[in-house]
């Protein structure tokens, strides 16, 4: 049986635990993500840059007050893309289970 | 560090996982201070109602809402909000739609009483009257259950039904009873009530909203 690729945005650590998070969450402020992945801020924000330009997440910027707030939400192609990755995934354990 | 398909796994499920636990301690605290403050307010009305004879000071259980609402606030005033989440949301709807039950039960129930009271004999009004408090705290014992299954704790099903059934068995009643004397069994209403709430709020909400708080 053929290896189905994993997705090369969604095969990294921190993007793939931001992505489980806004999987189970509808949407999360920036601080939340940051408090339960434990990443640092510049990382985060690095790593949510390139979810938002793939199209996986969206990022929104507004104000709770006088406070910035920036709000992450997954999109329609990001569940599309997380759902394929976690089906791609299951093939490779059921391969080394076999084995 | 290479990424496993093991790993991988580990995220995804650890990250759901502590989704949760965000909604499980934040539904802990509240129920830990609605119990509390319900636990506080019986004490409060209770002594007034026994104090004045009269039952007027129910009518304080009207502010328990706001009273909640406004210390919460300020509990949470410095931490990051919880985000919405399905676990969330199925938590919060039970509980919508159990309080909404509860708010038109007791407008129902009150006009009702009030109605039967003005025109009816004692007699009737015994065996016809509508009661409030049993109702409406077999309701937030169903609501906590029901709780306990969303957040998959089990402990927390059985604190539901546990202070459903403590409530049922007509312990709190006989006890209170014995405590008023034969002539003054009329005056059970000013305290009652205050008992019931005083003790489901101790085992149906701020032990298992502790028990929640203090999960690692």
């Amino acid at each position: 049986m053929a290896f189905q690729p994993l997705d090369p945005l969604l095969h990294a650590e921190l993007r793939l635990a931001v992505m489980s998070l806004l999987i189970a969450d509808e949407e999360a402020e920036f601080p939340y993500i940051k408090e339960q992945t434990g990443a640092t801020a510049g990382n985060l924000s690095v790593q949510i840059d390139k979810l938002s330009s793939a199209g996986y997440i969206k990022v929104k910027k507004t104000f709770k007050g006088k406070r910035p707030c920036t709000i992450c939400r997954i999109t329609a192609k990001g569940q599309k893309a997380f759902t394929a990755y976690v089906e791609a995934l299951k093939g490779y354990l059921e391969i080394k289970n076999k084995d | 560090m290479e990424l496993t398909a093991e790993r991988s796994l580990e995220i995804i499920t650890e990250q759901i996982e502590k989704s949760r636990r965000v909604v499980s301690k934040d539904t802990g605290e509240w129920l830990f201070v609605t119990g509390l403050i319900a636990m506080i307010m019986s004490v409060i009305v209770a002594s007034a109602n026994l104090l004045s004879w009269t039952p007027l000071f129910h009518l304080l259980w009207f502010a328990l809402p706001v009273v909640i609402w406004l210390v919460m606030k300020y509990v949470n005033r410095n931490r990051v909000p919880v985000p919405e989440s399905l676990v969330g949301t199925l938590v919060r709807k039970t509980w919508y739609t159990i309080l909404a039950f509860s708010l038109v039960y007791v407008v129902i129930a009150t006009v009702w009483n009030i109605v039967l009271q003005h025109y009816e004999s004692p007699e009737v009004f015994l065996y016809a009257g509508m009661h409030i408090t049993p109702t409406i705290l077999t309701l937030l014992a169903v609501a906590v259950s029901i709780t306990g299954l969303i957040l998959k704790k089990r402990s927390l099903v059985w604190f539901g039904f546990l202070s459903f059934v403590i409530l049922k068995c007509g312990l709190l009643s006989l006890l209170l009873g014995r405590l008023l004397p034969p002539t003054e069994f009329s005056k059970l209403s000013l305290i009652q009530p205050c008992g019931f709430i005083f003790l489901f709020a101790l085992v149906g909400l701020m032990l298992p909203g502790l028990m929640l708080k203090k999960q690692k």
